[in-house]
């Protein structure tokens, strides 16, 4: 039994308002070259194949030619929604997956109503795969709710996510072969920029130690660097994404992860690269510095930090002259400190600001008697004097 | 502010009462269809704020209540700094708004408020938010299209906006203060050097020595009165001694003179008192002697009566023998008397009895008649009752007969009116069957006929038989008018039949009526012969009626005739008990009579007999012949020896007059003595008196003691007498030395008088002079010191004056240029651009964490500019900026004003912001804007802060996924809360 772990596509992503459609497109075509070559039984797309809620024509002409193209290559194709996904689109068109041959689970389900896929590979074997799309904080009672035997009081989302994901796991077939298919932050996987703040906060973490152990293999979408788990007793590894979508990965390679598999046996992991679409560059050096790179880079986005005196009009242009693919020009320079300054205005009080101003205007030192004045007054309007 | 809670009734499309809970809520989305009232709910939090709204201001607030309400209702829960407050209004369609003001005390809602009405409610939401409405729209709810403004807008905007958002007005309202104060200040002054030019321009150092020297003068002056004063009392002193020892002298010289001329007078009063008390004195010696020979002379007389007694016995003894010898004949005669009145009333007693006890009797007997008369009435009574009931019940018997026979003839008569009238109905039936059978038989023939023209319809000639199939040789017969005559038939057969069915119906009818008549006969027959019962016939039980009501009437009479006899029975009763009755009162009376006669007779024995044992026991047995006589001479006796004993008592009596009269002479005269005595020594004792007076009297010579009195009276007096005019005459030249003594001393005083110039006649005029001259100096010198210190204190006053006019020129400086450095252009300019520095400073920092560190935001005179990182920190004005940029550099601005509003504004000043609403269309975004304001939000969410967002955007929505869902159902609205 061979599976094929991806996800994280992101297509309608932007870099700096670049549209990157075709590069997703060439990666996606490279995928599914993949997919024909290792002869792949089942496609694990762990989520966050859009990047928006509402993707573009474009976008979603990719993400299903997609499918269909990988469909076309014999394997069974399962998808779940991620944090980036409008699921309910997903649910919206899920028979429409179906009759192409593509299984969708928008949301979590019982096992027993949909929550565990079952598939027959060419070798005669089965595989059931536990599905976990992206549950949301607020999302979580009702999903959990679902799983409940009993009455129990909800509980944190790092808690309660692994009871959730236990159930979903809890009677599966042990002579298949089973997987989890999750989109979720398991802690201490390594993160990019690319992923989004919140999602990643410690609220969303789960502990590799809370992963189940009823499968034989966890397929995770969510973080960009394609990993494996440190600390989890069952094989989990992060698919990555498939282009370095921000400066963040910019040393990331990107690859999808083929898993080969026998039913109550431990899984044998590879990985396959990726290569196209554009790379991201960082380069950084002074103007005359960045002579050197003028040609070199022309299919990367880049990303400059330009070594100067300060900002000056037309900088920006400059560096674009020699790199026209510079997306981001940021400055190197000695800042001043203006976090300083406002927290010394901060703690400044009106008897000090207004000290402060007299000598600004009028270039001599107060009169005592008048601050003496100035505090009495404030007193009386309201304030009080420091 | 941070709303906490917002209930709504009865407001705009919320119709049914709404309550959202905002205490959980970080950053939200309030979505819902155009239209629906997400921005109402903002407007109601403004209401409740401040009883106005955005865009529409105080007025026409009228329309903001749902139709078909009379009036809105909001109540908002909010903290500020951590205390709970709320407040509600209540909006009429017409008509003033009320408010109410709460603050949660940790137990319980207090008024917030102190007076009534809806301004102090919103002076003190105003003062709690320091937040006012424009500014409130302005930074809290970010208004639809308007959010953009505090960045984007004309920089005098910005300014108005911070003074109010920082409490910058505090500053304004220094400066003016300070300027009114300087005014005072001056004015003030002004009207000191007034004062002091006015009230003051005297209190100077010279007036004031000049003051002392007369002070000075005047206490010497004072002094110097006061020792001529002195001196002149001493004298006056010595004068008013003298003139009291003269004054002494001379009073004493006359009494001592009057005191001789009394004494004189009691010397001849002396010697005749002696003379006569001698005289009192041989009288009562005398008059005893004769009163002890009365004493004898009475003491013989009682004896001899004595002697008469014991012979004759007392004198009453006497008398009541006399009485019963005078008596005893009549007392012998009523005793007689009263025996035969006794007799008298037996024998009548005895009589009245035997005639009561025969009236008793006759009364017995009548009751007896009575009762006989009684029994026999009774008897007669029910015999006629009896049978005057069988009558009655007879007689009924009889009607009801009667009425039965009546009935009876009736129905009788009735079921021969119905026989008559139903004829023969069987006849009828049978006639009727005949003709419908004739019908019937007439219509079949006719249908066979029918048959025949339908067979044969359409054949030719050389057609098969239809029948019998051989070829027909020429078209059958047929009779074209038999359709026609066989409907006619059918008509007349259904109406046969139908007559048929009328005559049975009737047949039926008129069997039922007959059969009915019939039991009804049968029922009154029925009855008549339960009504006679044993009786053959009616007129045998009339007969039995008209016997049984003469039987009722002769019972009746019988009855009558014993009623009479029992009345006339009890009228006999009646006299026999009333002669009873009689008689029985008859002889009560007699034996109380009786009773009274013997009672008589008792008496009279008793008398006699009483009589009788006086006799016996006088005469010791029996009464001599003479006793009559003999009792005469024993009065005579004993009338003579009590005259003789009361002579001598008489006698005795006047004897002890005489002595008694005798004593009280001699009495008197002694008193007489006495008297004398007395008056002696009164007088002595007033010249002690006298001589006692003269001690402290300074006379130049002694006296003498006064003399020792003497025995006889007389001698005494004329002693005391020459003593008293000795004296007279030394106290006579005594009181002439003291006048001149002090007529020495009044001339020494009117000398002093004179010497201080002042005219005297006499000592004491001048004295008073000298005196009224001390008190004037004294006056003098007290008014000089008295004007000497108020001086003094006005001359210090006038210093303190000017001391004061100069400090407050010190202070008017002062207040000068506080005046001057806080008007709205000076210093509210340098801490406003001070403020935007700073405020800029946050927002960037803001800026860069929703923009993930591609933009910040710097101030430059007043006017923002984005810093665009990922382009070499080009610089642009915020009017260039995309509608994404745009939204997050306002939002960053939001959020940093939110913020730091009470840091920057100063301690104590400034509102502080705890709650955001955005109420942005979003809806013109492109996705990738669109991503990336939902991103900055996103990233709002650590930040204790509250972000309502307004949108009808789905995505919006599905990607915060908190909020509240505003549903429009037709022209109501719900808010459900989303998740």
């Amino acid at each position: 039994m061979k599976l094929l772990h991806t996800g994280d596509w992101h297509v309608g992503r932007t870099l700096h308002r670049r549209q990157r459609l075709e590069e997703c497109e060439a990666v996606l075509a490279e995928l599914v070259g993949i997919t024909a070559d290792e002869n792949v039984d089942v496609v694990l797309v762990c989520g966050d194949v859009f990047e928006h809620f509402a993707p573009s024509a474009e976008a979603e002409r990719i993400v299903y030619s997609t499918l269909l193209a990988l469909r076309a290559t014999g394997a069974e194709v399962l998808v779940i929604p991620g944090n980036h996904d409008n699921a309910k689109r997903f649910g919206a068109v899920e028979s429409l997956f179906r009759a192409a041959g593509v299984r969708v689970v928008p949301e979590v389900r019982r096992p027993t109503a949909g929550g565990v896929v079952e598939f027959d590979g060419r070798d005669g074997a089965r595989v059931q795969v536990a599905c976990l799309p992206w549950v949301a904080e607020r999302m979580l009672y009702t999903a959990a709710d679902l799983m409940r035997e009993q009455e129990e009081p909800y509980k944190e989302y790092a808690e309660e996510l692994p009871r959730l994901v236990a159930a979903l796991c809890a009677e599966l077939d042990p002579t298949a072969v089973t997987v989890l298919a999750g989109h979720l932050f398991v802690s201490g996987a390594a993160v990019g920029d690319g992923e989004r703040d919140l999602t990643i906060g410690q609220i969303f973490a789960v502990t590799p130690a809370a992963l189940p152990t009823t499968v034989q293999y966890i397929a995770l979408g969510h973080v960009h660097r394609p990993q494996d788990i440190p600390g989890a007793a069952t094989p989990a590894r992060y698919a990555g994404s498939l282009l370095q979508l921000d400066f963040g990965e910019a040393t990331q390679s990107k690859s999808v992860t083929v898993v080969d598999v026998e039913p109550g046996r431990p899984p044998r992991l590879r990985e396959r690269e990726l290569t196209a679409g554009r790379r991201l560059v960082q380069v950084r050096g002074t103007l005359d510095e960045l002579e050197a790179y003028r040609d070199t880079e022309d299919e990367a986005w880049l990303k400059v930090e330009l070594v100067c005196d300060g900002p000056q009009p037309g900088l920006a242009d400059d560096v674009r002259e020699i790199l026209p693919n510079a997306l981001e020009v940021r400055l190197d320079y000695p800042r001043e400190d203006p976090e300083g300054r406002a927290g010394e205005l901060r703690r400044l009080s009106p008897r000090d600001l207004f000290s402060r101003y007299y000598r600004e205007r009028h270039g001599a030192e107060i009169e005592p008697s008048v601050l003496k004045l100035f505090d009495e007054l404030l007193e009386e309007v309201g304030g009080a004097p420091a | 502010m941070r709303p906490r809670r917002l209930e709504l009734h009865g407001f705009t499309a919320f119709r049914d009462p709404q309550e959202i809970d905002f205490t959980d809520l970080d950053l939200f989305v309030i979505t819902g269809p155009t239209g629906a009232g997400k921005t109402s709910l903002l407007d109601a939090v403004a209401l409740a704020l401040y009883g106005q709204v955005p865009r529409m201001g105080k007025q026409g607030l009228g329309q903001l209540v749902s139709h078909g309400k009379a009036e809105a209702r909001i109540l908002l829960e909010f903290a500020v700094d951590g205390d709970s407050y709320r407040v509600a209004r209540r909006l009429p369609r017409s008509g003033a708004q009320q408010g109410r003001f709460e603050r949660w005390s940790g137990e319980q809602w207090v008024d917030a408020v102190e007076r009534g009405g809806i301004k102090p409610v919103n002076d003190a939401i105003l003062d709690l938010v320091k937040l006012d409405f424009e500014s409130f729209c302005k930074a809290i709810v970010l208004p639809q299209g308007e959010f953009a403004r505090f960045l984007k807008g004309e920089p005098a905007e910005r300014r108005k906006t911070l003074v109010a958002l920082l409490g910058l007005g505090a500053y304004e309202r220094m400066g003016a203060l300070a300027r009114d104060r300087s005014k005072e200040l001056r004015i003030k002054g002004e009207q000191t050097r007034t004062i002091l030019a006015e009230q003051y321009a005297d209190a100077t150092p010279e007036a004031l020595a000049e003051a002392d020297q007369s002070a000075d003068a005047t206490a010497s002056a004072a002094e110097t009165a006061g020792v001529t004063l002195s001196s002149a009392r001493d004298i006056d002193g010595r004068r008013t001694r003298a003139v009291a020892h003269g004054a002494t002298a001379a009073g004493l010289a006359e009494r001592f003179a009057a005191l001789a001329q009394d004494v004189l007078g009691e010397v001849e009063a002396a010697k005749s008192a002696g003379l006569a008390h001698r005289d009192a004195s041989e009288r009562c010696e005398a008059e005893r002697g004769l009163l002890e020979a009365a004493k004898k002379d009475r003491a013989d007389a009682a004896a001899n009566r004595a002697e008469v007694v014991g012979r004759h016995g007392t004198p009453e003894e006497v008398a009541r023998v006399a009485d019963a010898l005078e008596r005893r004949a009549l007392l012998d005669q009523r005793v007689d008397e009263a025996e035969q009145q006794l007799e008298l009333a037996t024998q009548t007693l005895d009589m009245l009895r035997g005639e009561h006890e025969a009236r008793v009797a006759a009364d017995v007997q009548a009751q007896a008649a009575l009762e006989a008369a009684a029994a026999v009435e009774m008897t007669k009574q029910t015999e006629a009752q009896r049978l005057s009931g069988d009558r009655d019940l007879l007689q009924r018997r009889a009607e009801d007969a009667a009425t039965a026979a009546t009935e009876h003839d009736i129905e009788t008569a009735a079921l021969i009116d119905l026989e008559k009238l139903a004829g023969d109905p069987a006849a009828d039936v049978a006639t009727a069957r005949a003709t419908h059978t004739d019908a019937m038989a007439a219509s079949e023939a006719l249908r066979r006929d029918h048959l025949v023209v339908a067979l044969v319809a359409g054949l030719e000639a050389g057609d098969p038989c239809p029948v019998c199939q051989r070829p027909l040789a020429e078209h059958p017969a047929t009779d074209s008018d038999v359709e026609r005559r066989l409907a006619e038939a059918k008509r007349a057969a259904d109406s046969a039949a139908e007559a048929v069915d009328v005559a049975q119906r009737k047949a039926a009818d008129a069997a039922a009526s007959l059969t009915a008549a019939k039991t009804r006969i049968g029922d009154a027959a029925r009855r008549l012969a339960a009504v006679l019962g044993d009786f053959a016939d009616r007129s045998a039980l009339e007969t039995a009626a008209t016997l049984a009501s003469t039987e009722a009437s002769t019972a009746e009479a019988a009855r009558a005739d014993a009623e009479s006899e029992r009345t006339a029975a009890q009228e006999h009763k009646h006299a026999a008990a009333l002669a009873a009755t009689k008689s029985q009162a008859e002889l009560e009376a007699a034996t109380r009579e009786q009773a009274l006669r013997a009672e008589g007779r008792a008496h009279a024995t008793a008398d006699r007999d009483a009589a009788l044992l006086v006799l016996h026991e006088h005469f010791g047995g029996a009464v001599p012949e003479d006793a009559a006589d003999r009792v005469a001479r024993a009065r005579a006796e004993l009338r003579e020896a009590d005259e003789h004993a009361d002579a001598a008592s008489r006698a005795e009596a006047a004897a002890h007059d005489a002595v008694a009269a005798a004593d009280e002479v001699q009495r008197q005269a002694l008193a007489g003595l006495t008297t004398l005595d007395l008056r002696l020594g009164q007088l002595r004792t007033r010249a002690e008196g006298a001589c006692a007076d003269l001690a402290g009297v300074p006379l130049g010579f002694e006296l003498g003691d006064l003399p020792e009195p003497s025995e006889a009276r007389d001698e005494r007096a004329e002693q005391l007498a020459t003593w008293c005019s000795t004296a007279h005459l030394a106290l006579v030249a005594a009181a002439r030395e003291h006048d001149e003594t002090a007529t020495v001393a009044a001339r020494e005083i009117v000398q002093l008088a004179a010497a201080q110039d002042l005219e005297a006649g006499d000592a004491v005029a001048a004295l008073a002079a000298l005196e009224k001259a001390e008190k004037d100096a004294i006056e003098a010198r007290a008014r000089s010191e008295e004007s000497l210190r108020r001086l003094g204190e006005r001359v210090s006053q006038r210093a303190q004056l000017e001391a004061a006019i100069s400090e407050d020129a010190g202070q008017i400086s002062v207040l000068d240029v506080l005046g001057v450095e806080l008007r709205a252009d000076h210093f509210v300019d340098f801490v406003i651009q001070e403020t935007l520095d700073v405020l800029a400073v946050h927002a960037s920092k803001e800026l860069l964490r929703i923009s993930d560190d591609r933009y910040s935001l710097v101030s430059d005179e007043g006017e923002f500019s984005v810093v665009d990182h990922v382009n070499a920190d080009e610089k642009r004005s915020v009017k260039t900026l995309s509608g994404g940029e745009t939204f997050m550099a306002s939002l960053a601005l939001a959020l940093a004003l939110s913020k730091h509003v009470s840091d920057l504004a100063g301690e104590g000043l400034g509102a502080r912001l705890e709650a955001v609403f955005i109420d942005e269309g979003f809806g013109s975004l492109d996705p990738e804007t669109l991503e990336e304001v939902i991103d900055a939000l996103e990233r709002l969410r650590e930040d204790d802060l509250l972000i309502g967002v307004i949108s009808h955007v789905p995505a919006l929505a599905e990607r915060i996924r908190v909020g509240l869902h505003v549903q429009k159902d037709g022209n109501r609205s719900v808010v459900v809360e989303a998740s």
